[in-house]
């Protein structure tokens, strides 16, 4: 069984189409880069694996349940935003992810705020944009989620972050689990990735093998990305 | 997780809360001792009453400011991204943000009055609190008598907590319509607020005109009428929050 599985996904925001009768299945263990340009339904998606929207039509399931409580349990989700509440210490944080994650290693988060030398009550508000974008990520990677759903994670973020944020994704995700990359920022996340879905207008255009992809057309990912979306 | 989640909301109020409480109690000390000790003019002790109205004016202000700001920040602005995808259900949600607003106001009246208490007792020659004290107890012994008269004060209490969840749901429903339109929340809020109180008002003119609202003066229907608004803004926020909800 695929651990996340689109039937004829459909959203709508009124008259616009985000989700167009999308069908997709993803199986566990694998990378795979949700790439496509801006509007072209990967927040969407994301959005309501996470719950966060209600599909207009059709089913999204994750482990083969509709997203809800028990789905979320499972779900590691790092949306395309600053989200962490201001008022709150890193600390205290922390403790948040654990009380409300039973999936949460504590220990593996304060070793990775250590490392990039994180106070352990700083403010939230005192963090850098920059920092806190990294707190989310390691708040995000500490889980032994079964799906990650990483929306646009080095988007905004110079290169030296970049490689930062996939090390700690490479380095961190449970085994066996899925991992789904939204990026439309192909060259930096290629070498990661196992499978790449291509989203167009709230279709899949292609979903291959990164691989196959560049035995079958003798170009990256990147490269072929470009032909295929060239205006 | 409802006690979960209380545990982070009184957290987010009690930081700025606790210490305003905790200042109108030390106030009521000062005025207290003020009082006793001040002699001639009592400028002083007019500028501390003055201080401590002040005071308890700003935590009126500012604990209404906090319950829309939490519920709204929390659930509906860029904090729903963490609070929506915890693995919690839309009812335990708000629930959590009605209780910990009661609370909070409860906890005010408790500041104010606890300030008041302290004030009275340190202002107070010893031998009247004596008097004092004998006549509250032999009042309250003599409550403790009169069954009914205890019964009203329970219900009144009842009606007073209830009638405050259905007014705080209704502000809260009002927030969620308000989140529906793309842009302009605040000015759907109003609306909806503003149309919710014309619904009920029009729904107490019908009910004039059946003959129904003679009944409405016994308490069981006033409970039976606030319990009725709180369920319709506690489902109509329900369904907007869980199947309507749209963060930017």
């Amino acid at each position: 069984m695929s651990i996340f599985e689109c039937h004829a996904l459909t959203k709508n925001y009124g008259s616009v189409t985000a989700l167009d009768n999308m069908d997709l299945e993803l199986e566990g263990g694998r990378i795979v880069g949700l790439l496509g340009p801006n509007g072209s339904g990967k927040t969407t998606l994301i959005k309501i694996a996470s719950r966060l929207l209600q599909p207009t039509s059709g089913e999204l399931l994750i482990d083969g349940m509709k997203p809800g409580v028990a789905t979320k349990a499972e779900v590691a989700y790092l949306p395309d935003r600053q989200f962490l509440p201001e008022w709150m210490t890193t600390k205290q944080l922390l403790q948040m992810y654990k009380d409300f994650f039973t999936d949460f290693d504590m220990d593996k988060a304060a070793e990775m705020m250590a490392s990039l030398q994180i106070p352990d009550r700083q403010n939230i508000k005192k963090l850098s944009k920059g920092t806190r974008d990294k707190v989310q990520l390691i708040l995000t990677m500490s889980r032994r989620a079964k799906v990650y759903l990483l929306d646009e994670p080095i988007a905004g973020v110079d290169p030296a972050a970049r490689d930062y944020i996939l090390k700690t994704i490479l380095g961190n995700y449970a085994e066996g689990s899925l991992v789904l990359i939204s990026t439309h920022l192909i060259t930096d996340v290629e070498p990661v990735l196992d499978e790449a879905v291509f989203l167009r207008q709230g279709h899949v255009i292609l979903h291959e093998s990164v691989d196959a992809l560049r035995q079958r057309t003798g170009k990256s990912v990147n490269d072929y990305f470009k032909e295929a979306f060239a205006c | 997780m409802l006690g979960k989640l209380l545990k982070y909301d009184f957290k987010a109020v009690g930081r700025i809360m606790l210490p305003m409480y905790a200042a109108m109690m030390v106030l009521g000390i000062v005025i207290g001792v003020t009082a006793r000790i001040e002699t001639g003019g009592k400028t002083l002790l007019s500028i501390w009453m003055l201080l401590f109205f002040l005071l308890v004016m700003a935590a009126v202000i500012l604990t209404v400011y906090l319950l829309v700001e939490r519920y709204y920040r929390s659930l509906l602005g860029n904090e729903g991204y963490l609070n929506c995808a915890l693995p919690v259900t839309t009812l335990e949600h708000i629930a959590s943000k009605v209780i910990a607003a009661l609370v909070w106001m409860i906890f005010g009246c408790l500041a104010v009055a606890v300030s008041g208490l302290l004030m009275g007792l340190i202002s107070t020659d010893w031998q009247d609190l004596v008097e004092a004290a004998q006549f509250i107890g032999q009042r309250l012994l003599h409550l403790a008598d009169n069954a009914e008269a205890l019964l009203l004060f329970v219900k009144l209490f009842v009606i007073a907590v209830l009638s405050l969840t259905m007014m705080v749901m209704m502000v809260y429903a009002a927030i969620a319509v308000g989140h529906l339109w793309s842009e302009h929340h605040i000015l759907g809020t109003i609306i909806a607020f503003v149309a919710f109180q014309i619904v009920m008002t029009i729904v107490v003119m019908v009910f004039d005109k059946t003959g129904v609202a003679i009944h409405f003066a016994k308490m069981t229907g006033v409970v039976c009428y606030t319990v009725f608004w709180l369920a319709v803004y506690g489902t109509l926020t329900w369904y907007i929050l869980d199947r309507h909800l749209n963060l930017e």
